[in-house]
């Protein structure tokens, strides 16, 4: 019987020299990197109301799609995952595709907008957001694309307003919200969400991301950043790197009353799919979800997983009903190479065979 | 683990310990050294890299300490077990130091609330059960509910770190038993990087398992009401000093907030129902128009008076579609009417005829907008 550990003392000293070596030398090269910005693809603002901006982005060529795209992000991170550089942008590469995309950005709420409800969220600027691009084109129905929790405000306005849509595209979205893997879920059962919208406002950004980071604590908290010391050398990767810091940390605060409701519905009362979600003293009943469906989620997900997403195919009413599992995590859907090659190519493909 | 002694002139010693200086040094100082510091430098992002790194070195620190001893023995299981497992593991210490990050963790807000409660609650810990009494009585309460949140808080506290040790040690417990399939020649662990990332498995499949067990669910449920409670009593006494001073207070913000927005609502139906009521108005109008224009004949003339029957602001009469007798078609068509049914380049029309999709005969051609 051997040692599992065959660690020469020597090695190991040079393992660390070289790792402090590399941090030295990679010091410089961080500071001297400039501020970092996301959102590549050049846009016009053609919509806006209170704190959210409609965008509609320019491709280098006219769309070929009949039917405008609307994507629809969480309210939990800003919408430029989506975007977030050249390389790494689902808009850019859905407009190669052809697709005319829109997207709503819904701002950094403050105090003033604490008592911003669901129905406001959804009744209200997604669905103004919807006529917009509506009337923009001389349409009845458009193309709506929801991510994560934007995916199930997606829902909520598609069974409530099925005419307006003419496909419906949920990315990581979480349906069922009482699946055992589910941490985020899990942790939020027994809060008292209403003492503690009360006592917050609005619920801080910090306190958001402090509650995502413990999902993989020693993942997101200290290797990701022993890994960055690998590739202090490449600054084109450091500034990648950078970029991705600056979107998960500069995050919106959440409305208090949308997150009271969003909470209590979704994740404790697990009302989606129980029929039992009202927005504005209306019932969502997602068997009124009778247009075309892609439900695209991610295998590695820790944040939405796929037993919260794929339940969506046993409660729409559409019979065009299509899942595409990706092979990466909740943010690789976006930005991995592999998600580049992969997602919009699907998404369009999809549309097209649907007359989008 | 080989020999220390192999180290080529016999200075390992004195090369380790220029290796780990360096680093102290590095962490301590040499960070923020060097040329003017750029927004880069001074990004979140950096100070979280940092703050990462200077426990990743702690853990190399650790393991270099019984490097030796383990090299000596090949008890490598005592090795992991005092640096993993031990005080000071590793995982609470990843937890601890993200958890003390202003404005995230728990146990940085549990500080704060603490010192900017302390001059309030100064006299009272061994009063805390006393019941209050006159004119200061609401005043003692609340400063106890204050007092007594605090120490709930704290309670709970030391419950959640229970559970991150648990997972600490459930996370050593992985990581021998993954090391133990490593036994075997060609297998076995060779860096210090290969061990921590094995480690950092382990330890997420750990917290995984604590994390998403009932007691985790109750505990951390418990902890952030707890938390809540201590929020809401400092905002109670807060609220008593903004008004002693006439400041507005948070209370009456969310008042006027609250009233505010239900303004704003109303104020949008009225706008959307006036814009609906001016939208009929005018499809109204211009079918009045359009019977001046046109009158439609009807199939049964009007014996006596002769006059267009379907008078104006008869809306039931005004139907949009012409009768065949009117012999009229085309000026029987209102103007909206007309744009209605003008057909616009169809999404739907692009759809293989040859794969017909559930749902099509649900769709309707795309038309202009109202």
């Amino acid at each position: 019987m051997y040692s599992p550990l065959r660690i020469d003392p020597l090695k190991a000293l040079e393992e660390i020299e070289t790792f402090r070596r590399k941090l030295a030398a990679g010091l410089p090269s961080l500071r001297s990197l400039g501020e970092v910005r996301f959102g590549a693809t050049p846009k016009e603002a053609v919509y806006r109301e209170d704190k959210l901006v409609l965008y509609h982005f320019k491709g280098e060529r006219k769309p070929s799609a009949k039917v405008p795209l609307l994507i629809s992000y969480a309210l939990v991170n800003t919408p430029w995952m989506t975007d977030l550089q050249a390389d790494r942008s689902l808009v850019a590469r859905l407009l190669e595709q052809g697709e005319d995309v829109y997207l709503i950005d819904w701002g950094y709420p403050d105090l003033a907008d604490r008592w911003l409800t669901l129905e406001d969220y959804i009744e209200g600027y997604l669905g103004r957001c919807i006529d917009v691009v509506r009337k923009r084109h001389g349409l009845d129905a458009i193309n709506l694309l929801g991510i994560c929790q934007g995916g199930a405000f997606s829902l909520c306005y598609a069974a409530l307003h099925p005419e307006k849509l003419a496909n419906l595209i949920t990315m990581v979205t979480p349906v069922d919200f009482h699946t055992p893997d589910n941490m985020l879920s899990h942790w939020t059962r027994e809060m008292d969400v209403d003492a503690f919208v009360d006592s917050l406002g609005n619920i801080p950004a910090d306190l958001m991301n402090f509650c995502y980071l413990t999902l993989k604590p020693v993942r997101l908290n200290q290797q990701k950043y022993v890994g960055l010391v690998d590739i202090l050398d490449d600054p084109k990767e450091v500034e990648n790197f950078l970029r991705m810091e600056k979107w998960i940390f500069d995050s919106p605060d959440q409305a208090g009353e949308a997150f009271r409701q969003f909470i209590k519905d979704f994740y404790q009362g697990n009302k989606l799919i129980k029929g039992e979600v009202e927005i504005g003293g209306r019932r969502v009943d997602l068997k009124r979800v009778s247009m075309p469906v892609l439900n695209i989620y991610a295998e590695q997900d820790h944040l939405v997983p796929p037993s919260a997403a794929r339940p969506l195919r046993d409660h729409v009413g559409t019979t065009d009903y299509t899942e595409i599992s990706f092979k990466g995590g909740h943010i690789g859907i976006y930005v991995s190479n592999r998600a580049q090659r992969e997602v919009p190519g699907a998404v369009h493909a999809w549309l097209a065979a649907r007359g989008g | 683990m080989a020999q220390a002694d192999s180290v080529p002139g016999g200075d390992f010693e004195r090369l380790a310990r220029q290796s780990w200086d360096a680093w102290q040094g590095w962490m301590k100082g040499g960070a923020t050294a060097g040329p003017v510091p750029t927004a880069a430098a001074s990004s979140e992002a950096a100070e979280r890299a940092l703050a990462g790194l200077k426990g990743y070195f702690t853990l190399l620190e650790s393991l270099w300490a019984g490097a030796p001893n383990a090299a000596s023995g090949g008890d490598w299981r005592g090795w992991m077990s005092s640096v993993f497992a031990g005080p000071g593991q590793p995982f609470a210490q990843a937890f601890a130091d993200t958890s003390g990050i202003a404005g995230g963790g728990p146990d940085a807000w549990l500080a704060e609330a603490q010192r900017a409660a302390a001059p309030l609650l100064d006299g009272l810990r061994k009063d805390m059960n006393l019941p209050a009494f006159g004119l200061a009585r609401e005043h003692q309460e609340r400063r106890q509910h204050l007092l007594q949140a605090l120490t709930d808080l704290q309670q709970r506290m030391v419950q959640y770190h229970a559970l991150l040790a648990r997972a600490g040690r459930l996370a050593a417990e992985r990581l021998e038993a993954r090391l133990a399939e490593r036994s075997e020649p060609g297998r076995q662990v060779d860096s210090l990087r290969a061990l921590y990332d094995l480690w950092v498995d382990a330890a997420e499949e750990a917290f995984q398992e604590v994390a998403l067990s009932p007691e985790y669910r109750t505990v951390y449920g418990a902890l952030v009401n707890a938390q809540t409670r201590v929020r809401s009593a400092s905002q109670a006494q807060t609220e008593v000093v903004a008004r002693e001073f006439g400041l507005p207070t948070r209370s009456e913000v969310a008042t006027l907030g609250q009233r505010l927005h239900e303004v704003r609502r109303t104020l949008r139906a009225q706008g959307e129902l006036a814009h609906e009521v001016a939208a009929l108005r005018a499809e109204v109008e211009a079918l009045k128009c359009s019977r001046v224009v046109a009158p439609m004949p009807a199939a049964k003339p009007e014996p006596v008076m002769g006059k267009p029957a379907a008078a104006a602001g008869k809306l039931k009469a005004s139907v949009r579609v012409p009768a065949p007798a009117a012999g009229k078609p085309k000026a029987a068509v209102s103007a909206p009417a007309a744009a209605a049914g003008k057909p616009k380049p169809a999404a739907r029309a692009a759809e293989p005829a040859s794969t017909p999709k559930p749902g099509a005969g649900k769709r309707r051609p795309a038309r202009k907008n109202s």
